[in-house]
């Protein structure tokens, strides 16, 4: 009572301002806080919402179980699977399997990864090992190695090779190192494989998609020259 | 429950830095929109029938209940202040009802702002993650499919977060929006009940 009372008193005075907006705020803070709590709780519901509204992302391993299965269907007729990985163009799987890294640092490490050689005509050639290596070809009066032009050849058209199927099921990785000569027309010829890391795995896959690719050709002293190149492909298999 | 919040910490980290500023907007408005809503659950459904109200106003024996109604917090505004002159209470009278009426659209406009605002930021989100793609176009070529998604996919949630904040937003500004007009209807109606009483 007492306390009601005094309030009384101070409305009668005429600062009344306080009785009213008073007791008011000192309940507000719980309302505040309360109203803070509550809205966290819905903020959080709705960005929980926006995952659960685009799904799962698709990951590389389904894919990978995706084709597994269908290979085992194929199995029974026991002829047809075996010949599938030189046909791979046909069956374009929907997302390409050449890891993220492989395609992001592509076009950067590629000048580095050109590897000059010193214009020492033929001997050094000659020296490298591994039978895979077609004589230097006479590709006419214009021949540079990458490291000697003024700009290299640059990707204009880079389409990933196709992971072979069997090396996707068996879990294989692996690099193939090619050196290709890009024509003045930018279109790559005489590729071969200078090293495979598990050989005979990968190396016609990357030839496949090689020979795909288009290119800018080199350009030395202002003219558009025939180029070699060298680059590795790397052959990963899924995961981020 | 800690998984289903990193999955959401990851989306909005995939969709950039405007994902943040989105969820602080949604915050702050929900906020608002849960002490509107406290309030006038205060205000209206506690409030007492029109004619007690009239009587208890008039009537300065008669020892007011507790509660927090519409009709409560004027009666109690006014006999606080009585002056018993007739034409003094009613500046009174209508001094009171003004003060109360202030407090009915309080933070509304707010409200309204954030709900228009989320929408634009999902927007500056779409325009970033398209930058992202172009970016991503001029370096590595349109072979990158990856690469351009990414880009896509942070412009998509964006844009998707950024409704998704505004719908519920918009909808409830408008509830609150009505909830003050019926306060108000209210009050002007106990307002000239009880000017037409007094002398």
């Amino acid at each position: 009572m007492p306390p009601k009372a005094l309030k009384e008193k101070g409305g009668s005075a005429l600062l009344y301002p306080e009785k009213g907006s008073g007791s008011f705020f000192g309940r507000s803070v719980l309302v505040y806080v309360t109203a803070t709590g509550l809205a966290l709780l819905v903020t959080l519901g709705i960005f929980a919402m926006v995952p659960w509204m685009i799904g799962p992302p698709p990951d590389a391993s389904d894919l990978e179980r995706m084709v597994s299965v269908q290979l085992r269907d194929l199995r029974p007729p026991e002829p047809e699977p075996e010949p599938e990985p030189p046909k791979p163009p046909e069956e374009k799987p929907p997302e390409p399997d050449v890891p993220m890294e492989q395609i992001m640092q592509r076009p950067l490490p590629e000048v580095p990864q050109m590897e000059p050689i010193p214009f020492t005509p033929d001997l050094r050639l000659s020296a490298v090992p591994g039978p895979a290596i077609a004589p230097p070809p006479p590709a006419g009066p214009m021949t540079f190695e990458a490291g000697e032009v003024d700009v290299a050849p640059r990707t204009m058209v880079q389409t990933p090779p196709i992971y072979p199927f069997r090396a996707r099921r068996m879990g294989i990785e692996g690099w193939v190192r090619v050196r290709f000569l890009v024509g003045t027309d930018g279109v790559p010829r005489n590729i071969h494989v200078l090293e495979a890391d598990p050989e005979g795995v990968f190396e016609d896959a990357v030839i496949q998609a090689i020979s795909n690719w288009r290119f800018e050709a080199a350009v030395m002293e202002g003219r558009r020259v025939a180029a070699w190149v060298v680059t590795p492909i790397r052959f990963q298999l899924g995961g981020n | 429950m800690m998984a289903g919040f990193q999955d959401i910490l990851s989306h909005l980290s995939a969709g950039g830095g405007i994902l943040w500023p989105l969820a602080l907007v949604c915050l702050l408005m929900w906020a608002g929109i849960f002490e509107r809503l406290f309030f006038f659950r205060r205000l209206l459904v506690k409030d007492l029938p029109p004619d007690t109200a009239v009587g208890m106003a008039l009537d300065s024996s008669r020892t007011l209940p507790c509660g927090e109604g519409l009709s409560l917090r004027l009666i109690q505004d006014f006999r606080s202040r009585r002056s018993g002159i007739c034409m003094l209470d009613r500046s009174i009278l209508r001094e009171c009802g003004l003060r109360i009426r202030r407090d009915l659209n309080r933070g509304i406009p707010q409200i309204q702002v954030l709900a228009a605002v989320s929408p634009l930021f999902g927007l500056l989100g779409t325009v970033k993650g398209m930058i992202v793609t172009f970016d991503v176009m001029a370096f590595a070529g349109t072979g990158d499919a990856r690469g351009m998604a990414a880009g896509i996919s942070e412009a998509l949630v964006t844009t998707q977060c950024g409704l998704m904040v505004a719908i519920p937003g918009i909808i409830m500004a408008m509830y609150l929006t009505r909830q003050a007009r019926r306060a108000t209807y209210r009050l002007d109606r106990l307002y000239a009940m009880l000017e037409r009483q007094l002398r």
